[in-house]
């Protein structure tokens, strides 16, 4: 459960909230409940999000507010999800998109 | 759910809660549809489930929606939040993705509320990761009471660039400069407006107040602020890094993780383009809008289009805006008559053009700088697809002239996001290089699903059973 660098940090101290349990690359970590995937992965690491479709550079949220589609994850096996958009749940598994637009099988 | 309402609002910020509840007051049957959570818009985004720290730091402004937010809750509109609209129809239908599947239900009116979006302009390195957009940063925030521990540069123009230094400054977090892009010229042209503005002199000296608040605590912070500044850029190998722009002969340098933009807001009108709501070109914000009357009707009889998607003009207009609509409709409806509606609506009317008076002003105050969109060839423009300006600005000086063919040649706007990135910079472009007027040149059109929705799903999708609800 340990905490990567973010740039980020909750306001209040976790211990104090309720919180549920998301995995992102197969790495499981505590967040608090009701916030959204892309608010729950900025608080934790510094990593990015997806690449870009054309280039394959790295991308992170531009918007937060689901116009950019820069934060596209996959999540629970369903590729396209934007994580700006998704609230968490416990147990949640999110992984990096692999390939920004590639239509789900 | 049922399959078929009265009225089916889409969008729950300000204008969608005062509009939905408004109609079902009037014994309408009404549905909301939103892509969040919560309601509240981006505006009052949580303000339901927000902490008393968190209303304490947004302040009155974002608290003064709970009254919305519980006169809607009081009404008995059928709420459907993580609701994707993927596609609407003049008719009334509505095809929206929900929980893993797709629908279709329809309305006898559709009231488009999807409010409004940050300006998207295009600098170099604004597609690495940390480059975030001011709102961006109020909405992680408002949603997640996550706060920057390490330092951010805030660069741009107009109101919120400040709410959010604001904000930032009362969770102590580590700000490295605010660079404000506004050309210091431009204030003399905003004076003709003072008269009118000064009609809501509250309401301006607040705005002053705030930015000078902003101003004192940087100094004591030692928090460098520069006016007129040009050429930002943002730097780093696979993420941020640095922040660079220029102040006259000044460059400035900074070491940040985080970079927060605004340079203003643009109605956010993806939906409303597919619906096929005919736009004008506002040659002063330079933005497109819906051609929209005070009551909300567009030239589609049955959608209406309530709030800052049809003009920005900020929360509380957007809900007089959307209250204007509700009545109209229900009238429409006869579920109210003529006098009832006059009486009703005067009020808020006069409510709306209160509001409106400062407008003008700080429109003119903020609109945007003349070389906001003079790109060097070298910059990506459309991000999904790497597009840079150079190759769009080649393509325009041979005589292409609309978004839409410039994108079938080298995939401009092609990518998820469907345009909503590129499409202000790709017109602008346009309109700078080609002797085309403004209004004349095409919009960029969105083709239906305008939000991801996979084969599975569309193959899957329920849109023609029978009730289920
Ligand atoms: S961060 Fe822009 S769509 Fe999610």
């Amino acid at each position: 459960m340990s905490k990567e660098n973010s740039r980020f940090s909750w306001e209040n101290p976790l211990a104090t909230l309720d919180t549920v349990t998301v995995t992102f690359e197969g790495e499981p970590f505590e967040v608090p409940a009701g916030i959204s995937v892309a608010a729950a992965l900025l608080g934790h690491t510094d990593e990015h999000f997806c690449h870009s479709a054309a280039e394959d550079d790295e991308r992170a949220p531009y918007c937060l507010m689901g116009v950019c589609f820069e934060c596209l994850v996959e999540i629970d096996g369903v590729q396209n999800r934007q994580a700006c958009l998704e609230p968490v749940f416990d147990g949640m598994q999110v992984k990096r998109q692999r390939k920004v637009g590639d239509e789900e099988q | 759910m049922k399959t078929r309402y009265d009225a089916i609002v889409i969008g729950a910020g300000p204008a969608g809660l005062a509009c939905s509840a408004e109609m079902a007051a009037r014994g309408l049957e009404v549905a909301l549809l939103d892509e969040q959570a919560n309601p509240g818009g981006q505006i009052y985004r949580n303000i339901s489930k927000a902490s008393p720290k968190q209303h304490a730091i947004l302040g009155e402004d974002y608290s003064a929606g709970m009254e919305l937010i519980s006169v809607f809750k009081e009404a008995p509109v059928e709420y459907f939040p993580q609701t994707r609209v993927w596609q609407a129809e003049p008719n009334g239908d509505v095809f929206f993705s929900r929980n893993g599947g797709s629908t279709k239900v329809s309305g006898d009116y559709l009231v488009l509320s999807t409010g409004a979006m940050e300006r998207p302009v295009p600098f170099p390195g604004w597609t690495l990761p940390g480059v975030m957009t001011c709102g961006g940063m109020s909405n992680l925030f408002k949603d997640s009471s996550l706060s920057p521990i390490e330092p951010v540069v805030l660069a741009g123009s107009g109101p919120l660039l400040w709410l959010v230094a604001e904000h930032l400054f009362a969770l102590e977090a580590p700000v490295a400069a605010i660079l404000d892009t506004t050309p210091q010229t431009q204030i003399f042209p905003a004076f003709k407006h003072m008269p009118r503005a000064l009609r809501r002199f509250g309401f301006l000296l607040k705005g002053v107040k705030m930015i000078a608040e902003v101003q004192i605590t940087a100094l004591k912070r030692k928090v460098p602020i520069y006016r007129g500044v040009k050429d930002l850029c943002a730097e780093g190998r696979d993420r941020l890094e640095r922040v660079q722009a220029t102040r006259g002969k000044k460059e400035l340098s900074f070491e940040a993780t985080t970079l927060l933009v605004s340079e203003g807001i643009i109605p956010n009108t993806s939906l409303l383009r597919q619906v096929g709501c005919a736009h004008t070109w506002d040659p002063v914000q330079r933005f497109w809008h819906p051609d929209v009357t005070v009551d909300g009707r567009t030239n589609l009889p049955a959608v209406f289009v309530a709030g800052d998607g049809n003009f920005v003009h900020g929360a509380k207009a957007a809900e007089f805006k959307g209250r204007l609509t509700a009545l109209t409709i229900a009238l429409e409806m006869h579920r109210i008559s003529r006098t009832e509606y006059l009486e009703l609506s005067a009020p808020v009317r006069r409510q709306l053009d209160r509001e409106l008076f400062p407008r003008p002003f700080i429109d003119a105050m903020y609109a945007p700088r003349k070389d906001l969109y003079s790109l060097a060839d070298e910059t990506i423009v459309c991000r999904c697809e790497g597009v840079t300006a150079g190759r769009i600005r080649a393509l325009v000086e041979e005589g292409y002239a609309d978004h839409n063919e410039i994108k079938a040649m080298i995939r401009c706007g092609m990518g998820p996001c469907q345009g909503r990135m590129c499409s202000s910079a790709v017109f602008e472009l346009i309109a700078g290089h080609s002797n085309i007027p403004p209004r004349e040149i095409r919009q960029h059109r969105l083709r239906p699903p305008i939000k991801p929705v996979s084969l599975g799903e569309l193959a899957n999708a329920n849109i023609g059973g029978p009730d289920e609800s």
